[in-house]
Parts: C-alpha cells; structure tokens; sequence
C-alpha cells in the first residue's frame, strides 16, 4: 500500500515537474520535441519503478529527483520563466513544492518501514533533531557552493552552468546520504539522553587511528596542495 | 574540553570542504573538467574527515559521562 501510495506520487511529481510543461510547450510553444527528449521523459517513471523495487534509501531520494534533470537540460524552456510567469506561474511552483514534500515524507515513511524495530520505535530528542537540522543545513552549504560561481558570473555557457549545478545536487546528495545520514540515523533516545543502543553502535563504528590519521592527513595535504596553487594563481 | 577542540577541527575541515566544491564549481563554469573533479574529490576527502572528527567527538563525550 506504502508502495502504491509512493509511485502515485512520485508520478504525479512526474508528470507536473516535466510531462505537462512538455505538453504546454507542445501545444502553445509550437516547439516540437526531439526524439532524444521522448526517451528523457521515459527515464523517471523507469527510475521509480526501479528503485521502489529496490526500497533503498539513494534510489528513492537521490537518483529519482535526478532522473528529472536529463529531460530538463535536453529542453530547457521546460523550467523557463515564462512557463512559470505570474501568480498561475507561483501557483503552479507551490503545487510543485507541496507534492515534492509529500514525496520525501511517504520515501521516508516506506525507508523507515525496513529498519528494525528497535530504531523504527526510538524517540527522537531535542538533539537529534538539531543534529537532523545540521545535516540539512550542511547539505544546503554543498548545494550553495556549487551555485554560487553559477550565480555570481555574469556571462555563463548553460551547458558549463547546467553540468556545475547537475554536479552539486549530486554531491550534496551524496554527502547526505553517504556520510551525513548515518551520523543523524545512530542517535537514538534513551533514558539518559544520547545513548542507547546509538551509542552502542556509534562505539562500534569508531573510527580507528589509521583512519583519522590518514584522512586527516589527506585532506590536509590536498586542502594545503589547492591554497597554495589558489595564492600563485 | 577535548571533544569540543575536536568539533573545532571538524567544523574546520567542513568550511575547508565547502570551500574546495566553491572552487570546483568555478572552475566547471570555467570548462575545466578535470580540475574540477580533482577539487570535489579533496572536498570529500575533506568532508569525510570532518565527519571522523566529529564522531570521534561524540564518542569522547559519551565515554566522559
């Protein structure tokens, strides 16, 4: 049921995120589409299907919202202002927005469905939830760094500014889900505030001398290596 | 007291990440690809030991309790 429920709206997101503008710009832009954007519009319902086969975290939060992105470069009057003009035009942004957010809460409502009983029933305190917020907070920051020298420059090929934003939707995401997520998902609440069994888990996935040292060392070196060539240059 | 020198160091290492994927991103726009990459794969190396730092931080808190 959580499944169907999902698919119905993640193709409902679908369909107004690339499947009416395309129809609009069909219909009232004269602009006939490409072959290559038949397949483009194809790509998401595939990838949704897929990954709720799956029921994996990445497929469903990452490589889904993605999927939309090759549809979106191939014909970009797709997201152009003057699809989204006026108050129909902010309307119609909201109605994106909302349906986004009811897709995140149903793929986070069918992840959770798969965790063990123990941390599907953890409360969540205070901290967690401010440990929650610093996640998103610094998946914004990635985002932003990847937006900004998009923003700032004021002549830009689209194509360099489209691989540059396609690059920091992937990274923060990757970033989410890869490092950040396991860090928030490990607290859980116990009698005595951080502890539990997240403690027990965040102990037995410390990390070990040799990994500090030789991140801390690479990432130093390297962070040195590009501040050094930044000054010369 | 040393766990919060250890959040210190992780907040560090997280600007300096933020950082290199400003610089990647300059340079994209710039068409230079391969620079670019190279810059994203210091920002995660960067990020990543932010993160170390950080649970490593959290662990000397718990255990200190």
């Amino acid at each position: 049921m959580q499944r169907l429920l999902l698919a119905g709206i993640g193709l409902t997101l679908t369909s107004l995120l690339v499947f009416l503008p395309a129809l609009y710009v069909r219909t009232w832009g004269g602009i006939v589409p490409a072959p290559i954007l038949m397949g483009c519009l194809a790509l998401p319902p595939l990838v949704l299907f897929g990954a709720l086969g799956s029921t994996r975290a990445p497929g469903l939060l990452v490589i889904f919202p993605c999927s939309h992105l090759p549809a979106l470069f191939v014909l970009p009057d797709l997201i152009t202002s003057h699809l989204y003009h006026g108050w129909n035009g902010a309307l119609a942004l909201m109605v994106i927005a909302l349906t986004a957010y009811a897709y995140i809460k149903a793929a986070l409502h069918l992840l959770r469905e798969g965790q063990p009983a123990e941390i599907r029933g953890a409360r969540r305190g205070s901290r967690e939830v401010a440990l929650a917020g610093l996640t998103c907070v610094i998946g914004a920051a990635v985002f932003i760094a990847f937006a900004l020298p998009v923003l700032l420059q004021p002549a830009i090929d689209p194509l360099a500014a489209s691989i540059s934003i396609l690059t920091g939707l992937l990274t923060a995401g990757w970033s989410l889900a890869k490092i950040w997520l396991p860090l928030v998902a490990l607290p859980c609440q116990s009698k005595d505030g951080l502890g539990g069994i997240g403690a027990d888990i965040l102990f037995i996935q410390r990390p070990s001398q040799q990994l500090l040292l030789g991140t801390t060392l690479l990432a130093g070196g390297a962070l040195t290596i590009l501040l050094v060539f930044s000054w010369m240059k | 007291m040393k766990s919060a020198l250890l959040i210190l160091v992780s907040l560090i290492l997280l600007a300096g990440a933020l950082w290199a994927f400003f610089q990647s991103s300059g340079l994209l726009v710039e068409r230079e690809y391969l620079a670019g990459l190279l810059h994203i794969f210091v920002g995660f190396a960067t990020l990543k030991a932010g993160v170390e730092f950080c649970r490593f931080a959290i662990i000397l808190h718990l255990r200190s309790r």
